[in-house]
């Protein structure tokens, strides 16, 4: 039996110790204010394609969080300034290299950015993190369409809902009657177009697609975009961050529209955040946050191949 | 045959597609955060050995091959078909030259194989890692040809043709790598 052991060398811990202080040493310099939201909370995220784990205490409802995104919101529309956190995050039957359901998030918020600022800072971290070698990263900006097209080779925009299916199965997709074009092009961005990305530098990809805007606001020139981005190194997603939605009822009906997703596909009912709702009512003020998943910068800044390396006990022996 | 939902994939799993049993080789979880989540796995055909890269949305089923591993024993061959028994159960089969393939040149009466069964037929013959085969015809090394690593081909009694060193002569049984078809070494006689 030696599945009491850690999946990561003592070495791979020591470096994880030294890059979550030079996270708190990153925001510290910037004077964002570090703070703790709660893990197992009343309410969660509807969103179809993330699974809470829930379970009851005192005969109540619970879920451990999946981000700490809501209640960081239900701060600073409370008054905070700009704020980060370190915390766990879980999420169920994401296992593999790249996944542990219960993982590290970097969070954090910052008033009146503009995506560009946020993008930058976002890149700054990062390769703050993955340079502890010194190593130069070179950082390439590029938009969702512009990045499918160039490596597709064929604008997603053009094409209708069949002609996209038709594309997923032609690189490998077993066609289900059940999925639907939006998990088609899932399925493209995360099989080709990743792959596509430079190897070398550290891809920004900003404007997503309206239909995947998330909590994020809808671009003011170009309502078929969001004021969404993801960065990527080596391929892996290491970010995803937004200008942040601040109407509330624009947010009502994007939850609303996960619960359809969510009993479209059979899954279980989740009820909509009403403590956030009510926090946007009173007022988000203006802001840009992001979600860095430190496992996975750790990972790449070790030349490590799995998140177990970088974890004391991966899944498998929690 | 039960069905496996992708949570269940892992390399040696045998599931149907496209008609035909395949073997999985290789699985990986992806998904992008905030989108569908899928398993990708590299698969092989059992009938045709062709690998390829397929994907399935994550949470859906697939039926599962009737497809087992079974070792037995080579008995005899009548031309047609190859036969075999299953040492625990004494039951026989037979299998066609499209099971057995180029794998019958390996085949020695007795020898153990591992016979693939696919809706309890032998789909695929696979010889033993090492067969001790005797040289039934092999010209005598040419002398003075010394050099390094200098072959010559020889005929082993089941007809297959391998490359062996001068100094080995006819008559003489050898130890050969089925995987890759090569002489290994001199058996030498009790």
């Amino acid at each position: 039996m030696s599945d009491w052991r850690s999946t990561a060398s003592l070495y791979n811990l020591e470096q994880r110790a030294q890059l979550l202080n030079q996270s708190r040493s990153f925001f510290s310099e910037r004077n964002v204010l570090e703070v703790e939201t709660p893990l197992a909370c009343a309410y969660t995220v509807t969103e179809a394609n993330i699974e809470s784990f829930g379970f009851f205490a005192d005969g109540a409802q619970r879920y451990l969080q999946t981000s700490p995104e809501y209640a960081m919101k239900r701060l600073l529309a409370d008054g905070a300034p700009d704020i980060f956190q370190i915390c766990k995050s879980f999420r169920v039957g994401e296992l593999g290299d790249l996944h542990n359901p219960e993982f590290t998030i970097i969070e954090w918020y910052r008033r009146e950015y503009s995506l560009q600022q946020i993008m930058e800072e976002t890149v700054d971290l990062i390769s703050c993190l993955l340079t502890a070698s010194d190593a130069f990263i070179n950082i390439e900006y590029i938009s969702y369409y512009d990045l499918a097209e160039k490596s597709l080779g064929v604008s997603l925009q053009s094409l209708t809902g069949n002609e996209i299916k038709q594309l997923a199965v032609e690189n490998g997709l077993v066609l289900r009657a059940d999925l639907s074009s939006q998990q088609c092009i899932d399925f493209l961005f995360s099989h080709k177009v990743e792959f596509a990305m430079c190897e070398q530098s550290i891809t920004v990809v900003f404007h997503y697609p309206a239909a995947q805007a998330a909590l994020s606001k809808i671009n003011d020139d170009d309502d078929s975009v969001a004021e969404r981005f993801e960065v990527f190194y080596k391929g892996v997603e290491l970010a995803n961050g937004y200008v942040e939605l601040l109407d509330p009822e624009q947010q009502l009906d994007r939850f609303a529209n996960d619960q359809k997703n969510r009993k479209d596909r059979g899954l279980t009912e989740i009820e909509i955040d009403q403590r956030l709702i009510a926090a946007l009512r009173q007022g988000l003020p203006e802001c840009a946050g992001v979600a860095v998943g430190f496992d996975r910068v750790l990972m790449l800044a070790l030349g490590a191949s799995s998140l177990a390396e970088v974890i004391s006990f991966d899944w498998s022996r929690a | 045959m039960s069905n496996y939902s992708t949570s269940e994939f892992k390399s040696g799993l045998k599931i149907m597609l496209d008609g035909d049993p395949h073997s999985i080789v290789e699985n990986e979880f992806v998904k992008p955060g905030k989108g569908q989540a899928f398993n990708r796995v590299r698969i092989r055909n059992l009938k045709t050995g062709r690998v390829v890269d397929r994907t399935f949305k994550s949470g859906d089923s697939v039926e599962g091959a009737d497809v087992m591993d079974v070792d037995m024993q080579y008995l005899y061959t009548d031309g047609e078909y190859w036969h075999f028994m299953d040492q625990s159960t004494f039951e026989q089969h037979a299998a066609d030259k499209t099971a057995v393939g180029e794998t019958s040149k390996w085949l020695k009466d007795q020898d153990v194989c591992q016979v693939t069964l696919y809706n309890r037929a032998p789909l695929l013959v696979t010889a033993p890692n090492f067969v001790e085969l005797k040289i039934t015809q092999s010209d005598p090394g040419v002398k003075g040809d010394t050099a390094q690593g200098a072959t010559k081909p020889a005929t082993l009694e089941t007809g297959a043709t391998v490359k062996v060193p001068l100094f080995v002569e006819e008559g003489e049984v050898i130890k050969i790598d089925t995987r890759t078809g090569e002489y290994v070494s001199r058996v030498k006689d009790n």
